[in-house]
């Protein structure tokens, strides 16, 4: 048996009688073994490095919301692994169905360029507003809500019963066409 | 790039804190994944037999058949079939067990291969009536979709880690159930006919699993 294997198992044995210290200590633990990895593989297949430790933290909660379904007569370490491998591939699936219909910017610096009247073009909120009537409606209330009323993406779910990532995608799709419509008209 | 780096390994870090603070000592282990698929199966069994038999009822002559070397050919066949799924589908819900498909599925596959090869009967590869197999496929997989909802609603009990492949196996699964529950009402007594036609249908359960695997069974 390996020293991680023992230390971990170990851990977990603990945590189980109650110690949240010994617990603690493992995920920690576990955060930084798997933040090589996660590190090494996104390197590989030249994925975004700024969520990264989104995905670590995933593997973190999977590992602790699974953690009872463990047999301790099993080793613990071939166990976690599974599951962070199953964590790490659908995290980088998502990454890279977001990043299909995304301009790489995050959803702050969005709302801060709607936000910002001196943007490029110098456009006023009546050219703005003719602009966001060309989009289809759901879009429409998705782009105001964020991108105007500075809403999350999570809330905005949750108030038209959308998962969080199809909102995302919604309002990066009809950023890209207002972008392209308004370089549109600049040019004309 | 430093400075944002600590910050997130910080956040981590508070976030472990925050779930080691969750432990409690009145920790409740989960009960062994043996138990719910025991029930899982029973379950899909149980309801691919009610499709077999209320849909299209027993063979009339079942109670003269079943001794016949042909109808436990069916039976035995496909209960080995169903043995090494039951045996793949306990560990594609247990994370970290190697896989290894071929040793607990070689006895079927070994036994239907001797029968489509050896078949002793001389009864038509394509079956007796026009459309034996059309109504031997839609039969199996129609009585294998209910047992497939049942086992994947079990496999969501267990932690699986590879979707597509848990799908796959609880497909291989509901399907020799299926094809076990057909043989009661299947007229078609060819060694040959079972052997292509049966494994066919299971093949289409395999696939259907293991293609709605990956969004029943994420978590």
């Amino acid at each position: 048996m390996s020293d991680k294997e023992a230390a971990w198992s170990g851990a977990m044995r603990a945590a189980r009688l109650g110690d949240s210290r010994a617990y603690e200590s493992f995920l920690k633990d576990l955060a930084a073994s798997q933040r090589r990895i996660v590190g090494w593989y996104a390197l590989r297949l030249g994925l975004n490095a700024g969520n990264l430790e989104d995905v670590v933290q995933e593997i973190l909660l999977a590992v602790h919301a699974k953690r009872h379904h463990w047999d301790d007569r099993r080793p613990l370490v071939p166990w976690v692994n599974a599951i962070a491998r199953y964590k790490m591939i659908d995290a980088t699936r998502q990454m890279r169905r977001d990043a299909r219909c995304r301009i790489h910017l995050a959803d702050e610096e969005w709302a801060a360029i709607f936000a910002d009247e001196q943007m490029p073009g110098d456009r006023s909120g009546a050219d703005m507003e003719r602009l966001l009537s060309t989009l289809p409606s759901g879009q429409q209330s998705i782009t105001r809500a964020i991108g105007i009323e500075g809403e999350s993406p999570r809330e905005v779910a949750l108030r038209l019963g959308m998962s969080e990532g199809a909102v995302r995608v919604a309002f990066h799709r009809s950023l890209k066409k207002l972008m392209a419509l308004a370089g549109e008209s600049t040019k004309r | 790039m430093n400075v944002v780096d600590d910050n997130e390994t910080r956040r981590t870090d508070m976030l472990a804190a925050r779930l080691a603070s969750e432990t409690d000592t009145e920790s409740k282990p989960v009960l062994p994944f043996a138990m719910p698929v025991a029930c899982g199966v029973a379950l899909a069994a149980a309801s691919a037999f009610s499709v077999v038999l209320g849909v299209i009822g027993h063979r009339a002559d079942l109670a003269q058949v079943w001794p016949l070397l042909t109808f436990l050919f069916k039976i035995v066949s496909m209960g080995l079939a169903a043995a090494g799924a039951f045996l793949l589908l306990l560990r594609a819900g247990t994370p970290g067990l190697p896989i290894r498909p071929l040793p607990v599925l070689l006895p079927a596959v070994a036994m239907l291969v001797a029968g489509a090869v050896l078949d002793p009967s001389g009864f038509p590869v394509a079956g007796q009536q026009t459309f034996s197999v059309l109504k031997c496929l839609g039969s199996i997989v129609l009585a294998a979709l209910p047992a497939l909802a049942v086992l994947l609603l079990t496999l969501r009990r267990g932690v699986p880690t590879d979707l597509a492949w848990a799908g796959a196996v609880a497909g291989l699964l509901a399907g020799s159930l299926g094809a076990f529950a057909y043989a009661l009402a299947c007229v078609n007594d060819g060694f040959a006919f079972v052997a292509v036609w049966y494994s066919v249908a299971i093949a289409i359960a395999t696939a259907i699993g293991a293609a709605v695997g990956p969004r029943a069974l994420a978590w």
